[in-house]
């Protein structure tokens, strides 16, 4: 990748912030109103855009960025107030804008629709309310083919007054103080002139003051230039354009020629690199090539030095390395573990302080794929105001949480089950007008969308204010299509997870009970595939609730290391909520032969890992040696009949699917100290499991597709 | 040592492109993310004089027409060149810089050579 | 995975070397660009309730692959030996995974012609893994498709 391709990618992923800061900068437009602070950073953020594109010559992204950039402009300098109306208007632009930024990142700018009649309408508009504002009709905008054109900061205007070329001038330069307050110098519109052509140069002394009265910060000195070159007034005023107003400047037509008085110094005529007269849109980087930089494309200072930008390929690497650091940490404590205690005490320290330090690099390579999950809730802001366009149902969206972090990897693929879950809520969640009126809802339906973190997860909510799920629908459905069995009582938590069950319905087959059996167990198949779960709650008449928990990272977890049926397994630690020797009196057996453990009031069932995962039990007539109490995500508890707890420690994740397939019951696995492969249990999936068989229908409707995988 | 260029740029993409442009062509590069950044880090004890500072206009915080006026007041930078980088073609908003303080200003987009050119013309 | 590993794709249709090994006294032949490299033993991890076929899964060098016991894939159902010493790595598509067998014996070149198709009394049980035969120091080598050991990831 050369230089320019490096920036280029940058240019694009920062028009993803752009775009971002954009949007929510138009959302408190419209929620709280015209603020200064709010509409600059409307503004900037178009003008940001416009100006990167300008440097990759993206003309058609330009163009739009302008004409929108100018109706900014008079929002800015409050040529006209803003409605809801134009709020409306610039949504539209903003989305219209992402669209031809999306276009031009895979090179398709030609393909994008008609943002010009977004553009006339913003302007119509713009006209519009600044007439009713009773200001003065704003004047057209620039036209935006003046800044491309305008490319050189020395533009050769076409003068029709100015007579043509004489070849000979007489310049008087007489510069005054400002001239060198702005950091400038005589210096250099002399090497511009001596740019144009050959230049005599005299040096008028004459109101030069004694020292004592000498204002080191004045100009005293005068030159008078006597410049032989082709070109007309107007290109040696060009070439001086910076200056041209501080150098107290009179051009003349020289009819003498050269003429060089005794004693006069004469400024070197160096000619610099005469301006390139057609400059071109397109950045070539040549001069790169000639004299490499020293800096790598890939690393590159971003915000000063408070912050670096680094290849994603170079973090995903120490990612790996940390993690082979992590497996390298368990070998050694194995090796300790053969040595004995008092000879080990000082490795053993030493090796602590490693566990230590191993944890903070592994959460600082962690840390350093941390995105914030604003950006894929900003883009949800678009799909519910087209959703809600399609569907003519006013619905407001809010966000919060949008600063939580998460790994980059899951946050890019949260878009599309996101987008999928707001639009079933719009289409099927939020009542039409005449049943919020109904119901006494107001008309405007609202989807929140929440982030928040939960002890190691993410926790993504989307609930709506709709009409929720109709259980006795869902149910009476679900055992038409054999999905339960008519005599299995259910709770209504468990009748609502059934909209994820694989093929259960579809839009059509059950419309009103808002129709969320379309795709969903797409989108629940996406979110596993993270390492997340999906769980619903509803309520009929009220709303529905979507809850997403993730994984941060697909990296490293904390994990119970424990051995059952002779095999060593791993239970993540946040499943686990104490492990314990059961009282014999405490474990009861039912008719069918399953056990109940009576731990603290509760009766939580008894699942034999051993039996579950391998083919030796860890229960041995009814004995339960020990169990470790887990608790799934849905809040279910039970306790795993296991063999030996081993200890806690920190694991590194290795997906068997990518080679494999998925394994019901396993999640994924890890390599432990010695080597070996261990498998990471899967507790939602192990809920219900009896006799080492996936359990009830109801609960485990997709007991073919375990919910856990890592990749 | 090569001469340092100070660069002030709210936009990543802009700021990526001076650096590459410029260090290509034998600069070093610092650079700030808006006015107030820009200021900060020149004041900074341990900031060597920049050959030239270049700045947008257009930056939250501080822009870059209130940076120069402040730069100017400086006695160590009241005569440094500054370039202001600017999409706007307006001759108003040249003027306006100018009376700010500024030496000059690149109009964007902007070519490599245009830009070398006018650091070279302020820093020859 | 490595670059060029990556890049190789075994052309079943042409092998120009397969690697010979025996399991159970038969032998047995794969294209020698599909392995990647043959191990000695190592500790497998066993999976649960997965096709008999598959042995469990191991650890090489920080990636987790399955082993496929693969006398078992080929003749399902009847009593085989579990404990073999020889795994060889074999990229399939773009999984890797390990076959189990009993001694890697020889790397012939293949020339055009040397190839023979199967009986067409052949059953399809044999058809779905091997695609030809070849004569190899008068010993009759059965010309193994990689790609069909491992069961479709959504299959399994």
């Amino acid at each position: 990748m050369n230089d320019l391709d490096a920036i280029r990618l940058v240019y694009f992923e920062e028009c993803d912030e752009l775009l971002v800061e954009l949007d929510r900068g138009l959302q408190q437009l419209a929620a709280n109103g015209p603020d200064a602070e709010t509409i600059n950073a409307i503004f900037r953020a178009v003008h940001s855009i416009k100006g990167g594109a300008g440097a990759f010559g993206l003309e058609r992204l330009v163009r739009f960025a302008h004409r929108v950039e100018n109706i900014l402009d008079d929002l800015r300098s409050g040529r006209f107030t803003p409605t809801d109306a134009t709020c409306d208007l610039l949504f539209q632009a903003s989305d219209r804008l992402a669209d031809l930024v999306g276009k031009a990142k895979i090179g398709d700018e030609q393909a994008v629709g008609d943002e010009t009649l977004i553009a006339e309408a913003l302007e119509a508009h713009a006209r519009q309310q600044a007439s009713s504002d009773s200001v003065p009709e704003m004047p057209p905008g620039d036209d935006p083919f003046d800044l491309l054109a305008g490319l050189s900061f020395t533009p050769v205007p076409v003068s029709l007054e100015t007579p043509a070329s004489v070849g000979r001038w007489r310049l008087t330069l007489a510069p005054s103080r400002t001239l060198y307050a702005c950091g400038d110098d005589i210096r250099n519109a002399l090497t511009a002139l001596a740019a144009l052509g050959s230049c005599h140069t005299i040096i008028v002394t004459d109101a030069l003051p004694t020292l004592d009265a000498l204002d080191p910060h004045d100009g005293y000195l005068i030159w008078n230039v006597q410049l032989q070159a082709d070109v007309d007034e107007a290109a040696i005023r060009a070439a001086l354009e910076w200056s041209i107003d501080d150098l107290g400047l009179s051009i003349e037509p020289d009819p003498n020629g050269v003429v060089t008085p005794p004693g006069a110094l004469q400024t070197p005529a160096t000619p610099i690199a005469s301006p390139d007269p057609a400059p071109s849109i397109d950045m070539q980087p040549a001069r790169q090539e000639a004299e490499p930089t020293s800096q790598s494309p890939s690393v590159s200072v971003s915000k000063g030095q408070t912050s670096i930008r680094v290849d994603l390929a170079r973090v995903d690497k120490l990612v790996d390395l940390v993690g082979e650091l992590v497996i390298n940490q368990a070998a050694l404590h194995q090796c300790l573990g053969e040595i004995p205690k008092h000879q080990a005490a000082m490795a053993n320290t030493a090796i602590a302080n490693l566990d230590h330090l191993t944890r903070e690099l592994q959460e600082g390579v962690m840390a350093m794929r941390a995105h914030p999950i604003g950006a894929v809730f900003q883009r949800m802001g678009r799909v519910v105001r087209e959703a809600s366009a399609a569907t003519g149902k006013p619905v407001r969206l809010i966000l919060s949480g949008e600063d939580i972090e998460v790994d980059r990897s899951i946050v890019e693929h949260l878009v599309d089950p996101l987008t999928h879950i707001l639009r079933n809520a719009v289409d099927h969640g939020i009542e039409p007008a005449a049943g919020r009126s109904e119901a006494h809802k107001p008309p405007e339906g609202e989807i929140r969308l929440t982030a928040r973190h939960r002890s190691d997860r993410l926790v993504i909510e989307i609930s709506d204010d709709g009409r929720g799920i109709d259980t006795e629908r869902v149910r009476t459905k679900a055992i038409e299509r054999g999905l339960i069995d008519p005599q299995a009582t259910i709770d209504a938590a468990q009748v609502h997870n059934l909209i994820f069950a694989p093929g259960f319905s579809t839009a059509a087959a059950i419309s009103d009970l808002s129709g969320r059996g379309v795709g969903m167990d797409v989108v629940k198949r996406s979110i596993t595939e993270l390492g997340g779960r999906i769980v619903v709650q509803s309520e009929y008449g009220r709303g529905t609730t979507i809850i997403l928990s993730l994984p941060l990272t697909l990296a490293v977890l904390d994990g119970m290391v424990f051995r059952a049926g002779g095999q060593t397994f791993i239970a993540p630690v946040g499943h686990v909520v104490e492990s314990l020797t059961p009282d014999p009196a405490k474990v009861f057996s039912l008719s069918d032969g399953s056990l109940i453990y009576n731990g603290r009031g509760q009766h939580l069932p008894v699942v034999d890992v051993g039996a579950c995962l391998t083919s030796n039990p860890c229960i041995n007539h009814a004995h339960v040696p020990l169990v470790m109490i887990v608790e799934s995500e849905q809040g279910q508890r039970m306790a795993l009949a296991v063999d030996d707890i081993v200890q806690q420690s920190q694991i590194v994740i290795k997906s068997i699917e990518k080679n494999y397939a998925r394994v019901a019951g396993i999640a994924a696995a890890t390599i432990l100290g010695n080597g070996d492969v261990a498998l990471i249990i899967d507790v939602d999936a192990l809920v219900g499991w009896q006799d080492g068989r996936p359990g009830h229908p109801a609960i485990d409707h997709d007991r073919n597709r375990p919910e856990l995988s890592w990749t | 040592m090569s001469r340092l260029i100070f660069t002030i740029d709210d936009s990543r993409t802009i700021r990526d492109l001076l650096r590459t442009v410029l260090t290509g062509a034998g600069y070093r590069v610092e650079q700030a993310v808006d006015g107030i950044d820009g200021l900060e880090r020149l004041d900074a004890a341990n900031c060597p004089l920049p050959a030239a500072i270049i700045t947008d206009v257009n930056m939250p915080r501080l822009d870059g027409l209130g940076f120069i006026e402040r730069a100017r007041e400086r006695t160590r930078l009241a005569f440094v060149p500054i370039l202001v980088l600017t999409t706007e073609s307006d001759p108003a908003k040249k003027a306006r810089a100018r009376a700010a303080g500024a030496t000059g200003w690149i109009v964007k987009p902007f070519a490599p050579d245009v830009l070398l050119q006018a650091v070279s013309r302020v820093t020859a | 995975m490595d670059m060029t590993q990556a890049m190789r794709q075994p052309d079943r249709d042409a092998p120009e070397k397969v690697m010979v090994f025996a399991i159970d006294g038969r032998e047995y032949g794969i294209d020698i660009m599909s392995v990647r490299e043959i191990r000695s033993w190592v500790t497998i991890t066993p999976l649960p309730r997965t096709p008999d076929y598959i042995s469990g899964v191991i650890n090489i060098r920080g990636t987790v692959l399955p082993i496929i016991n693969l006398a078992a894939r080929l003749a399902p159902g009847v009593e085989h030996a579990t404990v073999r010493d020889v795994i060889v790595v074999l990229e399939i598509g773009d999984r890797i995974a390990g076959i189990l067998v009993d001694q890697v014996s020889d790397i012939v070149e293949i020339k055009a012609g040397d190839i023979q198709d199967l009986p067409s009394a052949t059953t399809d049980s044999v058809r779905e893994f091997v695609f030809g035969l070849l004569t190899h120091d008068g010993r009759v080598v059965c010309l193994l498709r990689s790609g069909e050991l491992l069961p479709e990831p959504a299959a399994a």
